[in-house]
């Protein structure tokens, strides 16, 4: 596959460890290893840079302002933006991407980290809205993320054992994967997620992700520059966004968000030239089990109502149809605030390069990275090839 | 919120404890004045005539910025719902009920449906609203079952 010059092309990946707690790591310690690491990975300088789309977390652990980054970076930068939601996974891929395609800047870093609890003005979900007419009846992201699988199981029978069975298979995904934050723990059934205490129904603590601490980074390029760098380029072959409203402040109702991705997704295969059914692995956005299933129906993988069943047995495995989230995912994997979303890309590019060790997906070409999902109210979405 | 002179203040027996009160604005302060009068006020937009819920500067149907309070039924149903077990912030007594109520006029709202057990609960059941007052000149509005037993008085 050729591609146009100035094409958007992921060359540099890089993660922290991640874990519960990484005592004696500030959130800014954490962006610096993530983004020098990525840096490293595409066999460029931190000079060579001249984008950021990357946290500057300041005392304290609130993102700042990204011109900081000259300080580091190719100094003057050409391009940079701060919004923690712009810094992170495929919104932050997206927009980096264009800036690279537009010619604003040549080479972009999308980076993140967070160590230490969220600070009042830094990266909490929904923390830029009112939560006045939600917190007070006890909302949180788990119960509006249950609110949406309660309606789907109303009205298509969807079971809890069809979630607690998505939730053990990724979970056992984490279980083999040392980088993942619940490496060893397990092996689950489906009857252990269904064992392990109520959160908000019908979510079990085992169909949950997970809190923690680590970081992440991304490099992106031309097509161009990518040939005269060491590693396999994975070029960005598609991307597509959609946002309801404002996330956490307004209820989430499965009728507004049953497929809320759907056209974003239409987007990004459109313009990869390639279908839902071409994808050889799958990085999903997993905050909870229903929301694999829910992405299975919005892909139009199979038909509304069914993504239980679809997701049964080992299809989400390795050696299934649809592998995904071999890494663990959040559920076992990480989740960090923000750095997750730039986890769920670097899986994917990890399986493109061929070079993921035992959870390799065999000669992988295609891969899907999503973001968010319909408690969020907001989806973003990339499809990655092979150079 | 306002600061609000501290004074006694004790839940009433079987009342929810709600840890994390409204953050009251300008914009909101009408809807909050009339809770705790026992009314239920919602936007309506005087230019398509449609409700809006949460209030926001301009009609999310329309966009207009020409909208009034008025008085809702207080009727509603029950869209969807979770039983949370983990409480989301310190004081939250757990289990408890997180709803989506489908008002009579057409929005929907976050509450909690009270004075039911979980196992009751069906989506698509009648609901009215049932004011409870929660700290010093906070009324809340919760929803409990239509034909439920205070529907008597």
């Amino acid at each position: 596959m050729t591609h146009p010059p100035r094409s958007a092309t992921i060359v540099g990946v890089y993660q922290t460890q991640q874990a519960r707690r990484l005592p004696g790591r500030s959130s800014q310690d954490l962006v610096i290893e993530a983004v020098k690491g990525a840096i490293a990975d595409a066999g460029l300088t931190p000079r060579d840079v001249d984008g950021a789309a990357i946290d500057w977390p300041g005392p304290g652990g609130a993102p700042r302002d990204a011109e900081n980054w000259a300080m580091y970076l190719k100094q003057p930068l050409s391009w940079c933006v701060s919004h923690h939601l712009l810094t992170a996974g495929v919104r932050g891929v997206l927009e980096a991407a264009a800036a690279v395609q537009a010619g604003l800047c040549e080479v972009a870093v999308v980076g993140s980290g967070r160590a230490g609890p969220f600070s009042a003005d830094g990266a909490a979900p929904g923390a830029n809205m009112s939560m006045e007419f939600a917190e007070p009846y006890g909302s949180s992201v788990m119960a509006q993320f249950a609110l949406v699988a309660t309606r789907h199981m109303h009205e298509f029978g969807t079971t809890p054992e069809q979630l607690a069975h998505v939730a053990a298979t990724i979970r056992n995904h984490g279980h083999v994967n040392p980088e993942a934050v619940m490496f060893g723990a397990g092996p689950y059934t489906a009857a252990d997620v269904l064992a392990s205490p109520l959160v908000a129904t019908p979510f079990h603590r085992l169909d949950c992700c997970l809190m923690n601490e680590g970081g992440a980074a991304i490099v992106i390029t031309t097509a161009e520059r990518a040939r005269d760098l060491p590693t396999q380029p994975v070029p960005i072959l598609g991307g597509g966004m959609e946002f309801f409203q404002g996330n956490y402040a307004n209820p989430p109702l499965y009728r507004d968000l049953r497929h809320l991705g759907r056209g974003a997704a239409a987007r990004a295969f459109g313009q990869a030239g390639v279908t839902a059914q071409d994808i050889d692995v799958f990085s999903l956005y997993d905050p909870v089990s229903f929301e694999v299933l829910r992405q299975f129906e919005m892909l139009g993988l199979c038909a509304e109502g069914e993504g239980g069943a679809f997701c049964a047995g080992d299809r989400l495995t390795l050696n299934g149809s649809c592998p995904t989230n071999l890494d663990g995912g959040m559920l076992a994997g990480s989740w960090t605030g923000t750095a997750q979303l730039t986890l769920k890309v670097i899986e994917a590019v990890r399986q493109l390069r061929h070079a993921n060790g035992p959870r390799q997906v065999p000669d992988a070409q295609l891969a899907l990275a999503t973001n968010a999902g319909s408690g969020a109210q907001h989806v973003e979405l990339v499809v990655l090839g092979r150079g | 919120m306002t600061t609000t002179p501290a004074e006694p203040f004790t839940l009433a027996p079987g009342v929810m404890p709600t840890p994390t009160l409204p953050a009251i604005t300008d914009l909101t302060r009408p809807f909050w004045n009339a809770a705790a009068e026992g009314r239920l006020l919602l936007p309506r937009c005087k230019a398509c005539g449609r409700h809006f819920f949460r209030p926001e500067v301009a009609c999310t149907h329309c966009f207009s910025t020409d909208w009034q309070w008025c008085e809702a039924s207080g009727r509603g149903t029950l869209y969807s719902y979770t039983v949370v077990h983990r409480a989301p912030a310190p004081g939250f007594a757990v289990p408890f009920v997180l709803a989506v109520v489908a008002l009579e006029e057409g929005v929907v709202m976050f509450s909690n449906v009270v004075g039911c057990e979980a196992t009751e609960l069906r989506i698509g059941m009648a609901l009215r609203v049932k004011f409870e007052r929660v700290a010093v000149r906070l009324w809340l509005p919760r929803f409990e079952a239509m034909g439920s037993a205070s529907d008597a008085g």
